[in-house]
């Protein structure tokens, strides 16, 4: 191949390269490492390039549509989606472009679309609306939402910024094989143009896929709340020979933009993918030669005409003069060319399928965890719940459940809250699961909506957080900044229960329980009320350590010795702690006696010390009677529940004596001797 | 460097009125275009290589053999690259296929043109342009523009 041109055959090239770069001037970059906005910028479209909010309608889905680098405000697309979508939507246009040769990290761009996104929202809801925000955007514009969503660049008004749903036509969002290269170079040489210096980092990262340069930052992803569409221009150049059909040439481009970076959001940025609602289509042209031939503009070079050698480039995403010039014919003629994506027939088509299903997701409800999917859990796979269970394979003992169908109760009352900050209400919900015989800690469930129904956004299992066989949530209640979520962990049946709180939170698109702490340990005092597994705060199966922290200091602590128990004593109380088989010491018989203020306290029942046995039997019908206990004759009531026994001694018709013990310290004959 | 500046300017100028016109995200394609523009003989060309009239044959035969391999002989297309299945048969359906090579111009070093006169079956004729690759020494038919 000889490469000496005449001096045409130069300026043709860099009249190529010029409009390679003019173009290209519409795109841009994933990334540039611009300092975040300092001050409040001056906006350039607040002057009447932004549609002005005050039409904005309860009824109507704001969608704001955002042009590219070198573009002007897609009017025309919004005529064309106003045509498609002629009710339940209003498009507003946001313009910047007197400045739409500087980067879209840039504050005069990130943060004033920021701040225009933030003032649609607060419009739209002081109509009446969701005040959640739409954005279709071209190009550049895609980048720009997404460093305008990141407070980073987007500033204050990026925070709780609600934005729905982002559908981007031709977005580099891993940037162009254009950047940096010698044709964007050339227009620097004599610019009068009001681009980039090509010694900044915006042209560098244009090529940050392909050259890898580790000095681009970059933007956050976008929540995974927002649905993410993204709509690729594909174009197929067609040889023909004699008007005869010879072979295709697919540029897996828009011409400007390889498919691969239209459709790359998610290697685009930081933040974690886990989540995303992430979907991609393509506008497919096909283009013969001749018509190509029709507009060609200064010729055929004999660079183009080396297919192989385009193909080469291609394959090897670099370009030059033969490829710049061969996208750049395609520009003019293509329908899904990168410059006329945004009025394309099928792209419309596509912007107003994707706006439709991000629309279309419906609020959440409690019952929706009767039929969510759950992530793996206790040895469980994945699945998706029938009835709030998870239908298990034989191989697969136990349960995982939301629901439990015999109490007909779910394992915690499900919560509907704004968690995200979307305005869209999130569903909370608790997974009780087991496996091998024994229930496992619970797991916390968070789905928001989506157009496919509830989708998992994250969940947190309690046995990450607390050391414990078990953990039961308790509840789950909106605080501000998140979900109050109260839970307690405990050993086998009951024991060394902790009572815990924590905050449930979404950040970066994750959600974690944040603010991990034990709830205060409360002192007994004679307002507690008696049951079959403790006194107030004092449980069967504390230790003396966290005994210590709920008794009064008069109730004085006795170590085990001399073949007794540990105890404590007084005001009334006598609690004993036997040995355990596993080592240590733990509360299993608990009295209280006449002598101290523990002798007015009282079962939820009402019945004290003093009361009689027509009492005893009216509170508790049930309970047992019996005139022995351990080897002695004693006149006494009991009640079990569960593994516990709430019992009352008789003397002379009278309650003298009540014991909280596990069953087997009721029965036991010799239990601390 | 001032000649550099100079036509830097002159090629952002011309940039700036293609772009004004071409180049904006809700454009149309551009009204006016150049014509379709055989590239101007008046190239520098170091080295002539002319088209023989037996070369000429010999890509007329290839032309219309019918055959794939013979195609690719006569045409440049890049290796790898799937033929059309109806293309072979088409070439070989045209009742003339004749290539003017008394008209042969070269254009540069590798590249020329040359009219071509098609009749098919239907008896319609159509003139074109071939436009010319040199590879290894011999001219390939790289692509064709119908002469309006």
């Amino acid at each position: 191949m000889n490469h000496r041109r005449g001096a045409r055959g130069r300026i043709r090239i860099r009249i190529a390269a010029v409009l390679a770069t003019v173009c290209l001037s519409a795109v841009g970059s994933v990334a540039g490492a611009l300092s975040a906005p300092a001050a409040a910028p001056t906006c350039p479209g607040q002057g009447g390039g932004n549609t002005d909010l005050s039409g904005l309608v309860k009824q109507a889905h704001p969608v704001v549509l955002v042009h590219g680098w070198d573009g002007s405000p897609m009017a025309q697309t919004r005529s064309l989606l106003e045509k498609k979508l002629p009710s339940g939507w209003q498009f507003l246009l946001f313009d910047y472009s007197a400045v739409h040769d500087h980067w879209a990290a840039r504050p005069e761009i990130a943060a004033c679309l920021a701040d225009y996104l933030a003032d649609v929202s607060r419009t739209h809801q002081r109509a009446g609306g969701d005040g959640r925000v739409y954005v279709v955007a071209h190009s550049m514009g895609g980048l720009a939402t997404l460093y305008a969503a990141d407070p980073a660049y987007g500033g204050a008004s990026a925070k709780g910024l609600r934005l729905a749903g982002l559908v981007t036509l031709d977005t580099p969002w891993t940037g162009s094989a254009w950047g940096n290269t010698p044709y964007s170079w050339l227009v620097q040489a004599g610019s009068n143009l009001r681009l980039p210096s090509v010694t900044s980092d915006a042209w560098t990262c244009l090529r940050r896929a392909h050259a890898g340069s580790a000095t681009c930052s970059t933007p956050r992803l976008l929540g995974s709340t927002t649905a993410v569409n993204q709509i690729a221009g594909d174009i197929t150049v067609r040889r023909m020979l004699f008007g005869l059909r010879a072979y295709d040439l697919p540029l897996v481009s828009d011409g400007i933009v390889s498919t691969d970076s239209q459709t790359g959001y998610l290697d685009s940025a930081s933040g974690t993918k886990v989540g995303q609602r992430v979907d991609m289509r393509t506008v497919s042209c096909t283009e013969d030669l001749d018509s190509l031939g029709n507009v060609v503009l200064v010729g055929a070079l004999p660079q183009m005409m080396a297919d192989g050698h385009v193909l080469d480039l291609l394959n090897a995403e670099k370009v030059d003069a033969s490829l710049l010039e061969l996208f750049l014919r395609t520009q003019f003629t293509s329908a899904c060319s990168h410059l006329k994506m945004p009025t394309n027939d099928s792209a419309i088509d596509q912007v107003v399928a994707a706006l439709t299903a991000q629309a279309a997701a419906r609020p959440l409800r409690p019952t929706d965890l009767l039929a969510v999917r759950v992530p793996a859990d206790c040895e469980h796979p994945a699945g998706r719940l029938s009835n709030g269970r998870l239908p298990l394979s034989g191989d697969n003992s136990g349960f995982a459940m939301t629901w439990d169908a015999t109490t007909k109760k779910f394992v915690a009352t499900p919560l509907l809250t704004d968690l995200t900050g979307d305005g869209a209400r999130e569903l909370v919900g608790v997974m009780l699961c087991s496996a091998g015989g024994v229930t496992w800690p619970e797991t916390v469930l968070v789905y928001t909506p989506s157009a496919d129904g509830p989708q998992l956004l994250g969940s947190v299992n309690l046995g990450e957080l607390t050391p414990h066989e078990h953990a039961d949530v308790d509840s789950l209640k909106t605080v501000p900044g998140g979900v109050l979520v109260t839970w307690h962990s405990y050993e086998g049946c009951c024991f060394m229960r902790q009572d815990w709180t924590a905050t449930l939170r979404t950040r970066d698109g994750t959600v974690a329980l944040v603010n991990v702490a034990e709830k205060a340990p409360g002192r007994l005092s004679d307002t507690a009320t008696i049951a079959a597994d403790g006194v107030g705060p004092i449980r069967l199966g504390m230790t003396s350590a966290q005994l210590k922290a709920h008794l009064p200091d008069e109730i004085t602590y006795n170590p085990a010795g001399g073949g007794f128990c540990a105890s404590f004593e007084g005001q009334g109380l006598n609690l004993l702690l036997p040995e355990q088989q596993a080592g240590g010491y733990r509360l299993e018989y608990l009295t209280i006696d006449p002598g101290g203020w523990a002798s007015v306290l009282k079962t939820a029942k009402g019945i004290a010390l003093g009361s009689n046995v027509g009492e005893i039997l009216s509170a508790y019908p049930r309970a047992v009677h019996s005139n022995t206990l351990g080897q002695g004759i004693v006149d006494n009531y009991s009640v079990q529940v569960g593994s516990n026994t709430l019992g009352f001694l008789i003397t002379a018709g009278k309650v003298s004596r009540i014991v909280v013990a596990t069953t087997g310290a009721w029965r036991s004959e010799e239990l601390c001797a | 460097m001032l000649w550099w500046r100079a036509a830097g300017r002159a090629v952002v100028a011309l940039a700036v009125g293609v772009a004004l016109t071409g180049c904006s995200s809700n454009a149309a394609a551009p009204a006016a275009a150049s014509s379709t523009g055989t590239p101007s003989p008046s190239a520098t060309i170091s080295t002539p290589v002319p088209l023989p009239v037996a070369s000429a044959r010999a890509l007329e035969s290839a032309a219309r053999s019918g055959d794939e391999a013979s195609i690719r002989r006569a045409f440049v297309v890049p290796s790898g690259t799937a033929l059309d299945p109806q293309l072979a048969d088409g070439l070989a359906a045209f009742a003339r296929f004749d290539i003017d090579q008394s008209q042969f111009v070269q254009t540069s070093d590798t590249t020329a043109t040359v009219p071509v006169t098609t009749v098919d079956a239907a008896g319609v004729t159509r003139r074109w342009t071939a436009i010319l690759q040199l590879i290894d020494g011999g001219w390939l038919i790289a692509a064709t523009q119908e002469q309006k």
